[in-house]
């Protein structure tokens, strides 16, 4: 049992910051200088750690040292293809699995190994990406362990269209930008994502996520409704309550509808009906909920079963065909962000076809804290339409 | 193995409205005798009376005729090999249609007299008993219009309940699963409920997990089928009855999918509350068409209070029967429905119950599950052809869903094509699926206990010689049919309403037809 294994150190670092992904040296100065520190090899390390438990030490590890560029990556993936890895694994995000696809294809299909990436870029198209990087590890010990009976399916590689645009420039273009920059758009254009190629990946249906899903529902009234009915809700709701709202055009749609202009791939903070934080980074969320630190303990003490209080609320997206809710496009709601919300305050709102599309109805989180993800876990209700929610399992 | 060769006819028939000409007419009645005769003004009020003649095609009765006949050889008529499924397709028995158009049923009005109307109540009432007998309720209306209609009926039924215990205020919200007709979640939503549907577990019905999640003090009911279109029974479905219960909750069977549990399951012994059947699905009645259907209603002693009105009552003393109207019941939720209900098509069903008798009506829910497993291993050998839920090794009851996603991969023809192709060979064209669409390419037979195993074994003939074609020469199937007057509709205009005419007025003003009427008497403009 051979496992080649790539980090990309910088994958993912833009993410808590505020940015939408760490591509090329100039995002990576902005990440820097907000103070991101590097996640990605943190993150392999835990989908290491699961391969150890199960397999031991019937496993070898190949690891080419430190890729720190595009070129650094594509080195790498070839030597590990030519040293006949039998499954090639990865940190990083869409990026980095472009990177490898382009190294993999320039050899001999027989040639390839199959590719699994451990989550740990900012927000992933691709298919070939376990839900958190303890699923990357069971899935990769379950396939080395199963050898030639193991299973492979195809997977897309795929990426945001004009990734090195500044996107921060993008987003704040307002409505306009929505349609073509967020795949979860209805009508949205076809050039959204781009799709680069397709690699091998192991067979493992509840683990490995869907490539992002965009398409455009055949009617949304009852995703209209829903949103209507929960910006009643945040119109209703006590004086002083704090509404951080996630990234994503479902999401931006309750914004609209209390007329505020949202920031479609950043979260804002609502209060008493107007903005009070737009495109907030983690420490701006986090500066907000401590001015309100004694609504958040209020929220955080009071009984399950009593009407919440005006503590601190979350409103979150799905992202359609991976069933992201936590840790894709959203990472500025951090753990310590997250530990100020009682769970019985986020809110979810998708659209309904979306949801079923995912087999099984999981919804992950990958906060970047297994503890916290643990305490999100079990059921949620996930708002559908003005009467109807689908109950779905966050998977712990 | 031989298949069925069909052709229909293709007569280039244009619609009634565009044949005769100005003064063709059928027979001419005889005048009306003066000493009969009443001035129309005393028949109508004023305001009904038209100004202009209506624009009507006129014709001979011989034109007539034909022109229907002719339709109808255009058609394949359900007279084919139908495994409808989920519609649960019966022969409607001659006899029982001879019954319900006997005068004494017929030409009655349920505003006479009930000294006049002794007989119809007394079959009213006799079939309750058998409804109250086979689910184990207490009392049984037939006034919704329908499956859907009876959903709605409990919902209302629900928050009247409910609103007498004073707790309505408090419970906001109706429980479902995906795979429960959609109509339960439509109707709750509508009587003003949130509803929480709950998605499959790995059994292929929810988890009770799920439902614990969802059951609280908020719940004012579960309405679930059991089996599911699937044919996946969910076992634990006693303790799910429990849990909503003790969340002081109903529990509503949409009893649907009954066919293949008649007098093998009752609802009320599950723990459910209320239940509903259709009439013109489970108990041969005939259905389609928009035509008259009926969703029997049965609740519980406790819940009677409730119940739309009238109810047919019987006083055992005289053994005459009468009505309890709303006025004797306060807390009735009001009608659904005019009176009580299409009383023809409870007149069918209690012919067939009674045709069958409780054996006979044991026999064919046996019989409809044997038939649908035997389909079961046939088609799970079929190329491309795989059961829906996999994983669920628990033997399906009346139907199964199947899907062909694997024949769309392999040579995109995808269901429709496939359907399209079957009625080439004079089968009718399966049902799919309703929403939701989780399955994919799915397609739904249904055998019930009517169809024979030749005609079974001829519907998966066809299916299996259909697949061969969709990997031999997809073009084929994607083109079809090929032997019916119209082969493939262009269904991009269902989207488009300024091409849609559901009457010959819209297709004029739409432009859909050129011209007006040929022949028509009346100058009336398209309006």
């Amino acid at each position: 049992m051979r496992l080649g294994l790539v980090v990309n150190p910088i994958a993912g670092m833009g993410g808590r910051v505020g940015l939408k992904g760490t591509d090329g040296p100039e995002l990576l100065r902005r990440a820097l200088e907000r103070g991101a520190t590097p996640a990605a090899p943190a993150r392999a390390a835990r989908a290491l750690e699961r391969i150890e438990q199960r397999l031991g030490g019937a496993v070898q590890l190949l690891q080419h040292d430190g890729p720190d560029s595009p070129a650094g990556t594509r080195a790498a993936a070839r030597a590990l293809a030519q040293a006949r890895v039998d499954l090639l694994l990865f940190a990083g995000g869409d990026g980095t699995a472009r990177d490898l696809l382009a190294a993999l294809q320039e050899l001999p299909q027989e040639q390839r190994p199959p590719l699994l990436g451990i989550p740990a870029g900012v927000k992933m198209h691709s298919a070939c990406f376990a839900a958190t990087p303890e699923a990357a590890g069971e899935v990769a010990a379950a396939f080395l362990r199963d050898g030639a009976r193991a299973r492979t399916i195809e997977a897309e590689i795929a990426d945001r269209a004009e990734r090195d645009n500044d996107d921060a420039t993008t987003r704040r273009r307002g409505p306009a930008a929505i349609a073509r920059h967020d795949a979860d758009a209805p009508g949205r254009h076809a050039s959204d994502v781009v799709l680069h190629g397709t690699v091998r990946v192991p067979l493992a249906p509840a683990s490995v996520l869907g490539r992002k899903g965009g398409r455009a529902p055949a009617s949304d009234a009852a995703l209209a409704g829903a949103c209507a009915r929960i910006a009643d809700e945040l119109r209703t709701a006590p004086p002083g309550t704090l509404t951080l709202v996630g990234p994503g055009t479902t999401t931006a749609r309750v914004l609209r509808e209390l007329e505020l202009d949202a920031t479609p791939l950043g979260v804002d903070v609502v209060r008493d009906g107007a903005l009070v934080a737009r495109d907030a980074s983690e420490q701006e969320l986090l500066a907000l909920l401590d001015a309100h630190a004694a609504c958040v303990a209020a929220a955080l003490a009071h009984d399950a079963a009593a009407p919440l209080p005006a503590g601190p609320r979350l409103l979150l997206g799905v992202v359609g065909g991976q069933g992201a809710l936590l840790g894709r496009g959203n990472q500025q709601l951090s753990p310590a962000v997250l530990r100020r919300i009682p769970r019985e305050a986020i809110t979810v709102v998708a659209d309904r076809a979306k949801l079923l599309a995912l087999d099984p109805l999981l919804l992950h989180v990958d906060t970047g804290d297994p503890r916290l993800d643990q305490d999100l876990g079990g059921h949620l209700r996930v708002r559908v339409g003005p009467r109807e929610s689908l109950l779905a399992e966050i998977a712990a | 193995m031989s298949f069925p060769r069909f052709q229909a006819a293709a007569w280039d028939e244009p619609l009634v409205l565009e044949l005769g000409r100005p003064g063709r007419r059928a027979q001419l009645a005889p005048e009306v005798e003066d000493e009969v005769a009443l001035p129309l003004a005393d028949l109508l009020p004023a305001g009904v009376a038209r100004e202009q003649a209506p624009a009507l095609p006129e014709l001979s009765e011989f034109e007539v005729q034909r022109h229907y006949l002719h339709l109808s050889q255009m058609t394949l008529g359900m007279m084919g090999v139908n495994l409808f499924g989920t519609c649960t397709m019966k022969y409607n028995a001659r006899v029982n249609e001879l019954i319900a158009a006997r005068p004494e049923l017929a030409e009655i009005h349920p505003g006479q007299p009930l000294q006049t109307l002794q007989g119809v109540l007394r079959i009213v009432h006799a079939f309750e008993q058998i409804l109250c007998e086979l689910s184990g309720m207490d009392r049984f209306v037939f006034q919704a219009g329908g499956g859907a209609d009876a959903a709605y009926t409990h919902a209302c039924v629900t928050r009247a309940y409910h609103a007498a215990r004073g707790e309505l205020e408090q419970r906001t919200e109706v429980i479902t699963t995906i795979q429960t007709h959609p109509c339960n979640a439509a109707t709750a939503a509508a009587a003003g409920f949130d509803v929480i549907t709950l998605p499959l577990g790995p059994d292929g019905y929810p988890t009770l997990a799920s439902l614990e999640a969802a059951v609280s003090d908020r719940t004012a009911a579960l309405m679930v089928g059991n089996p599911d279109d699937m044919g996946i029974y969910n076992p634990e479905i006693k303790r799910w009855i429990e849990l909503v219960h003790e969340a002081g909750g109903l529990a509503f069977y949409d009893n649907a999918n009954f066919n293949g549990v008649m007098s093998r399951i009752r609802g009320r012994e599950l723990g459910f509350d209320a239940c509903m059947y259709m009439l013109h699905k489970t108990f041969g009645a005939p259905k389609g068409g928009g035509g008259p259907a009926v969703g029997a209603y049965g609740c519980s002693a406790e819940l009677e209070p409730f119940l739309p009105r009238p109810l047919v009552t019987r006083d055992d003393a005289t053994g005459s029967y009468g009505l309890e109207t709303a006025a004797e019941a306060p807390q009735s939720i009001g009608k659904v429905r005019e009176f009580w209900g299409n009383v023809p098509v409870v007149v069918k069903a209690y012919a067939w119950t009674r045709a069958l008798g409780a054996e006979g009506i044991r026999d064919a829910a046996d019989l409809s599950v044997l038939a649908n497993n035997y389909m079961d291993t046939r088609l799970a050998q079929v190329r491309g052809v795989a059961r829906s839920n996999p994983q669920v090794t628990q033997h399906r009851l009346e139907m199964t869903r199947w899907s062909l996603a694997q024949v769309l991969e392999e040579t995109g023809v995808d269901v429709h094509d496939i359907s399209n192709r079957m009625v080439d060979y004079g089968v009718d064209a399966p049902w799919l699926a309703h929403e939701p669409w989780l399955v994919p390419e799915p397609v739904t037979p249904e055998p019930g206990e009517l169809w024979s195993k030749e005609d079974v074994d001829t519907w998966i003939d066809v299916l299996e010689r259909v697949i061969e074609e969709a990997y031999a020469d997809p073009d084929l199937v994607k083109t079809a049919p090929h032997s019916h007057p119209i082969a493939q509709v262009d269904a991009s205009r269902v989207d488009a309403p300024s091409q849609w005419a559901t009457t010959w007025r819209a297709a004029v003003r739409k432009g859909v037809v050129p011209g007006g009427p040929r022949g028509a008497a009346g100058a009336e403009a398209p309006a």
